[in-house]
């Protein structure tokens, strides 16, 4: 038997979602200096890049969607 | 630099399956959609309702999305630096298993399906590991600077190697989105293995997934004809990709046994060169 899929509860605020999209996008930025003015590794700037972009990304995208407003989703279109 | 290197990719890899979805909408005489509709649908998707399903493995439904987006920045990075192509058949490997945990993360009976046929699919691995058999044999190193190398000395690859190069190609078509071997997201199963993951989670998906095109497609340019500027390597890369754009286009959705079928014909082809090659010289 199939089980019924249902919502859940919103777990992430949407203050949450932005600050771990801003300190992984600052970790990103600073790694990325720092290899690149010979301060740390480049592999280990590039390692940290590796994970926290993906953290970045999707903090990113559930930051834009946690709507703290009725109505409707804004539509990108044609 | 690493960090810009993955997002011109990821820009890349949306443009180019824009690209892709519109030369198989003018083959097939449909007008199709804009090439930036893929930014679109990773913009739509961001601000799109997301929600974990009740059946749904939270930690890996929601894990498996960032590991698709690190593996592949992973691969990028050994690209840009020359390293190992065992690594990027690693990172393929890695590949495979987050197709079946994404399948198996929501508890659709759909995903589900997906997950199964990414199993079966792994016959594509098998052309992978004789074409990287194959280029050892012939260059004599797996480091893609050494390959670089021999090529500069000894001649593109996609020449002197063809038969390893069609098994490497096959493999590229068979990840591609629309692809006859695209087994595991056939419409018969809705979207195969990503059809619970919607909202931010498929946002983050397409964008794992066009990096990913982008990284198979430049391995495949960089391993058989050679070293190139980026916007060379960027112009390279899409008529690659154009090619197999042809191929979706033209060829139905193959059944998952036929699929598994043609990817052991390719390995056939290329013991049999290889075999050749030992005998009758070439090896190294």
């Amino acid at each position: 038997m199939i089980r019924k899929t249902e919502n859940t509860e919103k777990k992430i605020s949407k203050g949450q979602a932005s600050a771990a999209a801003f300190t992984a996008a600052l970790i990103c930025i600073l790694a990325s200096v720092l290899a690149f003015t010979g301060h740390i590794d480049g592999w280990l700037g590039a390692a940290i890049v590796i994970v926290a972009f993906p953290i970045f990304v999707i903090s990113l995208a559930v930051a834009l969607r946690e709507s703290t407003k009725d109505g409707d989703y804004p539509f990108v279109g044609y | 630099m690493i960090l810009l290197y993955i997002i011109l990719a990821i820009i890349a890899g949306l443009l180019f399956h824009g690209i892709h979805r519109k030369v198989i909408a003018r083959i097939q005489t449909r007008p199709g959609p804009p090439i930036w509709q893929e930014f679109l649908h990773v913009m739509k998707f961001s601000f799109k309702q997301t929600w974990i399903p009740k059946t749904a493995s939270k930690v890996l439904f929601v894990a498996i999305v960032p590991a698709v987006i690190a593996i592949w920045a992973g691969a990028l990075y050994v690209l840009l630096t020359g390293g190992s192509l065992l690594i990027i058949f690693g990172v393929y490997l890695l590949h495979k298993i987050t197709e079946h945990g994404l399948g198996l993360s929501s508890g659709s009976p759909y995903g589900k399906f997906g997950a199964i046929r990414s199993v079966l699919s792994a016959a594509s691995e098998i052309p992978l590991i004789a074409s990287i058999a194959g280029i050892y044999f012939i260059t004599g190193s797996l480091m893609i600077n050494d390959i670089v190398a021999y090529q500069a000395a000894n001649g593109m690859l996609l020449i002197t190697a063809l038969p390893i190069a069609l098994a490497m190609y096959v493999i590229i078509l068979s990840k591609v989105p629309y692809s006859p071997f695209g087994i595991i997201e056939a419409k018969e199963i809705v979207s195969g293995n990503k059809t619970e993951h919607f909202g931010a989670f498929r946002a983050g998906l397409e964008i794992g997934f066009a990096l990913k095109t982008f990284v198979l497609l430049a391995v495949f340019v960089t391993v058989f004809i050679g070293a190139m500027p980026f916007w060379m390597l960027l112009a390279a890369t899409l008529i690659l990709l154009m090619t197999m754009s042809f191929i979706c286009a033209l060829t139905p959705m193959l059944s998952p046994y036929d699929a598994v079928t043609i990817q052991i014909g390719v390995i056939i082809i290329v013991i049999v060169y290889m075999a050749f090659m030992a005998v009758f010289g070439g090896m190294p």
